[in-house]
């Protein structure tokens, strides 16, 4: 850091900033190829390359729609005819790291994997039969019968390079020889299914992608939130102090011009967020506050956003607990249809009722009830980051939850501009109040503003992926491309660990297995511009950031509020305080007698 | 890295279509798929107009449009359909008339082959094919064939032997162009031609007896009257005296099922349809008991949506070209778009037409010319068909916006950004009618874009459509009919729509084997049963003056009408 202290005092504040918010995450969070068993690393290229080719096409989709020869397929939309290998390929090469990762890992694992491998041969071979005739079952009956062999030998050995040459030929030839035998027959009969074949594999690898797309839609979110934390405090530590007044001022003004506008547009969100809000006021306070309030209970947003990499993945597939199930019946359902046997309609049924509101919306009240009782159980032993969190995860799951469950009779519109633009007014009026009673602390001040600093973050949040998505001239694809490789910077810490259950082959195969599936999707929806069909994943990116994205930022918001209740009345023995949370990939602070912006 | 390549390999060979002799010498003088060109020739009777259209289809494709005497190759080669085809048709324009003439080839890797040639009065089968082009065609080069020539029309009748023989000189017609001169004698009759072939375009000129035929970019000035394109008078509807009448369209004798995910496009006597294989529009006539094929066209790739607006039908295709074709089947002109056009061309006015491309773009053009009037770049992609409300063009897109445009210029108007996704639109000259994925119904105004009303539904809107003030939503719960003013509930009926269809005064219902008419009031006027079926909740609808075209399943075009 010898060179930014060089810097004027502007450029310092904003390469502090970058630095804490983006460079130290990735610092931390990036993948590493330390010694790992013999030919991991090799796999890992391997898989870097497929996900390099992905995120290409996603870029080039543009130009190649422009220049390359479409194929299309009755109602299906339109493809460029040299994207459709490299499709192929990368579906293949996903669900063969799936495989491999899956030989090793716990039961349920494997079983999980087997059964998405069994399900995608199935969902290809048997249409592809009926062109193709018995060879194309034979080979995707070949190529299961392979996976489950490879699985029972080599289930209680140590990871092995050969593994995954067995788990890519076998998924290769459950799925790639029976649309290479179904197309050479189309192409007699004068039919182009390709695109027809790609999109049946690629309605059924949405599904798996969907976890991942979700969860990487609300990065976004958490920049803004780890940007207004981390920029207070480096405001606050590195600018001269009449700088901190004047910052204060100026979010003030900028929150309020914002919920001006907000206002003028859609006041009536601006009012149910409010009452979202409160809601989510007084859960804390039911839930948190309940319990005996330490002197440790700082609730700064930096720890937030560390605690919700934690959190992030049970609450997504929490959420989307219903999507296995899906996938499977509706494999299902292909086969039975294909060979007209009988129960499709009780199939179609069944998918139907699956990915209906009602029982998304039950599935999701599950994952509240069971969020409250672990906000509880933790909040009981003193820890107030993960119980927030959940709170705010209930708040913002349970009024969709209702409205759904009561036929829309109790329908809260909030929207994400609401929540914020409320909590901004909420903490202008605060800050009034406490100022007018001669109440307003410094402790209160800071929270206060980094209420506004949240806020205005949380505001303009979309502003980061705009330069994607210019060049991809779509704004939700450019959403999701950016949370997903946010995601591939900085949440491989998890595969530098090591458990019997859950070894580091397994670990790494996995990361780049669910990273590789989502940008393949991905590229596929960007490549067929297939915004609104049925492979169309991006909804689900802007459903992490209303969900997730926005929970976090209601946790960092009540979080603040939390704040500005009574001090504990013990006095504080020296060190009481938390060290500040550690930046990533930096030494850690010394740690204030009173954290900036903190004091009261 | 091993896994890598051998995994790239096999997704190579499942997904990418072999060119049979794509790298001969032969292959490289072919036109592309959907190539037009225009030739013209000063005649005895005046100047004269000679298009070529080709196709390159592989197996069966090439037996789906095209005269029925090419289904004679089918039933007599064994390899028929491994074979890629080279379909030419030939459109003859002069003050004396208009002829067609049909050739199917086939390209491997000796050459290019003749097959069978035809036009209205006899088509003729080589047995065994000449060779047009060896795969070593060059200049100097010298070659022949021999056989029998067969009446394709009459049960492979020997019309006697044939003698083919070719040579082919460098053309002074561009680099790369050969003039290749042909002498064919069948039985006594011997005629010779010279035909200039040039790389990727195909034959651009040729010497017949009497006729010296010259690349042209267009038409001869003052030959061909442009095509009509306004709208017929709307008809009032009188459902009480509908009928369900099946019209399977008949080639060789037989009831074709026609396999199509495009709506008919209705003519004043019959439909243009666009089957589902090979790319070609297929224009048919309404007769007693069958539809009966008139003309066919390539115009390129895949279709991806078409229209026809009076006489001109516009098709889009996966070439990213709009191709326009008058009644007779004879292409237009021709448009050069950057990407895929997917929804219907809209009707501007008496002769215009918006297209919206997949990526957002707008072109206006005029149908009968196929001159751009405006193009408007587009900032997302399009989820709809344009609209024309009043003199409005409503684009909806994957922002989502709802965005206004002057029909006349192109120019914005305005824009509305939405809260959620939309999928539905529909408007009339007051009032625009949007639903999104929240189940909300929203009302705004033309004028302005300022919202009038917003309603809660009870499920995702699959269809929509405005007359009279009142819009009329299905959804899978029902069919809802609405104020279009301030969405005031003025009717419903609780069973699902495939399909709505506004026309003549009242509003059609059209489901799974049932079509029920109603006035806008709400009113049963008339149900129709046993009308066409899917099991993917996928019927083909078309409004046609006094009456609907549906198609089903079972490929069978029905008119539900008088």
């Amino acid at each position: 850091m010898a060179g930014p202290r060089r810097l004027p005092l502007p450029l310092r504040l904003v390469w502090e900033l970058v630095d804490l918010v983006l460079l130290a995450q990735v610092r931390d969070g990036r993948v590493r190829f330390p010694p790992w068993p013999t030919g991991l690393g090799l796999i890992g290229v391997v898989a870097l390359v497929g996900y390099l080719l992905a995120g290409l096409l996603v870029l080039l989709a543009v130009p190649l729609r422009r220049v390359d020869v479409l194929v299309s397929s009755p109602d299906l939309g339109v493809l460029p005819s040299s994207a459709l290998p490299v499709l192929m390929l990368l579906v293949t090469l996903a669900l063969s790291l799936v495989v491999t990762a899956a030989l090793h890992a716990q039961r349920w694992a494997l079983l999980a994997a087997l059964l998405l491998a069994g399900s995608l041969v199935a969902q290809v071979a048997v249409p592809a039969s009926v062109a193709a005739g018995p060879a194309a079952l034979l080979c995707g009956s070949a190529g299961l019968a392979g996976l489950v062999l490879l699985a029972l030998v080599r289930r209680r050995g140590e990871f092995a390079w050969f593994e995954f040459p067995l788990a890519a030929a076998a998924v290769a030839t459950g799925t790639l020889l029976p649309l290479l035998l179904q197309q050479r027959v189309h192409q007699q009969m004068g039919f182009d299914a390709r695109v027809l074949s790609t999109t049946q594999l690629f309605m059924a690898v949405a599904q798996v992608a969907v976890p991942a797309v979700i969860i990487g839609g609300a990065a976004l979110a958490e920049i803004a939130v780890a940007t207004a934390g981390w920029g207070l405090r480096v405001v606050r530590t590195e600018a001269p102090r009449g700088v901190w007044p004047v910052l204060g001022v100026a979010l003030a003004v900028l929150g309020l011009v914002g919920a001006g506008w907000q206002l003028r547009r859609d006041p009536g969100s601006v009012l149910a967020s409010a009452a979202l809000l409160a809601l989510g006021v007084l859960a804390v306070l039911l839930v948190v506050r309940g319990h005996r309030r330490t002197a440790a209970d700082r609730v700064v947003p930096e720890r937030l956003v560390a605690s919700w990499r934690s959190l992030i993945v049970w609450l997504t597939l929490a959420c989307c607990a219903t999507v296995l199930p899906t996938y499977l019946v509706l494999s299902l359902q292909a086969v039975v249809q294909v060979w007209r046997l009988p129960g499709a309609e009780l199939l179609v049924a069944l998918v139907g009722l699956l990915v209906t509101g009602p029982v998304v919306s039950l599935v999701r009240l599950a994952a509240v009830v069971a969020s409250v009782v672990l906000a509880l159980r933790w909040s009981r032993r003193g820890e107030h980051a993960r119980p927030l969190l959940l709170v705010a995860f209930c708040t913002v799951v349970l009024p969709g939850v209702v409205s759904t469950l009561s036929g829309s009779r109790l329908r809260l519109g909030w929207s994400t501009e609401g929540l914020a633009v409320a909590a901004v007014l909420l903490a202008v009026l605060a800050l009034a109040g406490f100022a007018v009673t001669r109440r307003l602390t410094v402790r209160r001040s800071s929270s206060l503003m980094m209420v506004l600093a949240l806020s205005c973050c949380f505001l303009v949040r979309d502003v980061l992926a705009d330069p994607v998505s210019a060049l991809l001239g779509s704004s939700a694809i450019a959403l999701v491309l950016f949370g997903l490789v946010w995601r591939l910077l900085t949440d491989a810490s998890w595969t530098r660990t090591w458990t019997p259950a859950f070894p580091l082959p397994a670990r790494v195969l996995f990361f780049w297995a669910n990273a590789l599936v989502a940008v393949t999707s991905l590229a596929f929806v960007a490549l067929g511009r297939g915004l609104g069909g049925l492979t169309d994943i991006t909804p689900f990116a802007e459903l992490g950031d209303f969900l997730l994205g926005s929970a976090l930022y209601l946790a960092a918001v009540l979080g603040c509020f939390w704040q500005l209740l009574p001090q504990p009345r013990r006095p504080l023995a020296p060190g009481a305080w938390p060290p500040p949370p550690a930046v990533p990939g930096r030494p850690v602070r010394p740690a204030a007698p009173a954290g900036p912006g903190y004091r009261t | 890295m091993g896994v890598l390549v051998g995994l790239a390999l096999l997704s190579a060979l499942a997904m990418v279509r072999p060119d049979p002799g794509a790298g001969s010498a032969a292959a490289r003088l072919l036109a592309p798929d959907g190539h037009l060109s225009t030739m013209t020739a000063e005649l005895p009777g005046g100047p004269a107009l000679l298009t070529v259209e080709t196709a390159r289809q592989p197996g069966a494709a090439a037996f789906q449009g095209g005269p029925e005497h090419f289904l004679d190759v089918v039933g007599h080669d064994p390899e028929a359909l491994e074979r890629l085809w080279v379909r030419e048709t030939q459109q003859r324009r002069s003050r004396d008339g208009s002829a067609a003439r049909h050739t199917l080839s086939s390209l491997d890797d000796a050459g290019l082959h003749t097959v069978v040639a035809g036009d209205g009065r006899q088509a003729r089968t080589f047995e065994p094919p000449a060779l047009a082009l060896p795969a070593d065609v060059a200049a100097g080069r010298e070659w022949s064939s021999e056989g029998t020539v067969l009446d394709a029309d009459d049960e492979r009748r020997p019309l006697g032997d044939y003698r083919w023989q070719a040579r082919a000189d460098t053309s002074p017609a561009g680099p790369g162009c050969l003039d290749v001169a042909t002498t064919l004698q069948v039985g006594q009759q011997v005629t010779r031609d010279v035909r200039t072939w040039c790389p990727g375009r195909g034959v651009v000129a040729q010497q017949l007896p009497g006729e010296a035929w010259t690349e042209a970019a267009g038409p001869p000035a003052g030959l061909l009257a442009p095509p009509g394109a306004e709208q017929p008078a709307g008809r009032e509807w009188d459902p009480a005296g509908w009928s369900v009448q099946p019209r399977p369209l008949r080639r060789a004798g037989l009831a074709l099922p026609v396999v199509a995910v495009l709506p008919p496009a209705p003519t004043g006597s019959g439909m243009v349809l666009a089957p589902t294989s090979g790319g070609d529009l297929l224009a048919a006539r309404r007769g007693p008991e069958w539809l009966l094929e008139e003309w066919s066209a390539h115009p390129g790739g895949t279709v991806t949506a078409f229209g026809r607006f009076g006489e001109v039908t516009v098709a889009a295709t996966t070439l990213r070209r709009l191709v326009g074709y008058d009644d007779t089947g004879l292409r237009r002109w021709q448009l050069e778009l950057e990407d895929v056009v997917a929804r219907t061309p809209v009707r501007l006015d008496a002769t215009g037409v918006v297209v919206a491309e997949q990526s957002g773009g707008l072109t206006a053009l005029d149908v009968t010319t196929g001159a751009v009037r405006w193009r408007a770049a587009g900032g997302a992609d399009v989820r709809v068909a344009p609209q024309l409300c009043g003199d409005l063009v409503l684009t909806l897109d994957a922002t989502p916006r709802l965005v206004a445009r002057d029909a006349a210029t192109g120019e914005q108007r305005w824009e509305s950004r939405l809260a959620e996704h939309a999928d539905v639109l529909a408007c009339d000259a007051t009032t625009v009618v949007v639903t999104d994925s929240e189940f909300d119904w929203h009302g705004f105004a033309v004028a302005d874009g300022a919202p009038r009303w917003t309603v809660r539904g009870p499920a995702a809107v699959h269809h929509a459509v405005v007359a009279q003030e009142t819009v009329v939503l299905s959804s899978s719960t029902g069919v809802q009919a609405r104020s279009t003013a301030d969405g005031a509930l003025r009717w419903q009926h609780p069973v699902a729509a495939s399909a709505l269809v506004a026309g003549g005064g009242h509003v059609a219902l059209v489901g799974d084997g049932r079509v029920d008419v109603r006035a806008l009031d709400g009113t049963v006027v008339a149900s129709l049963l046993e009308t066409p079926t899917s099991a993917a909740d996928a019927l083909l609808v078309s409004p046609a003056g006094e009456g609907l075209w549906l198609m089903g399943d079972e490929g069978v075009p029905t008119w539900v009408g008088p």
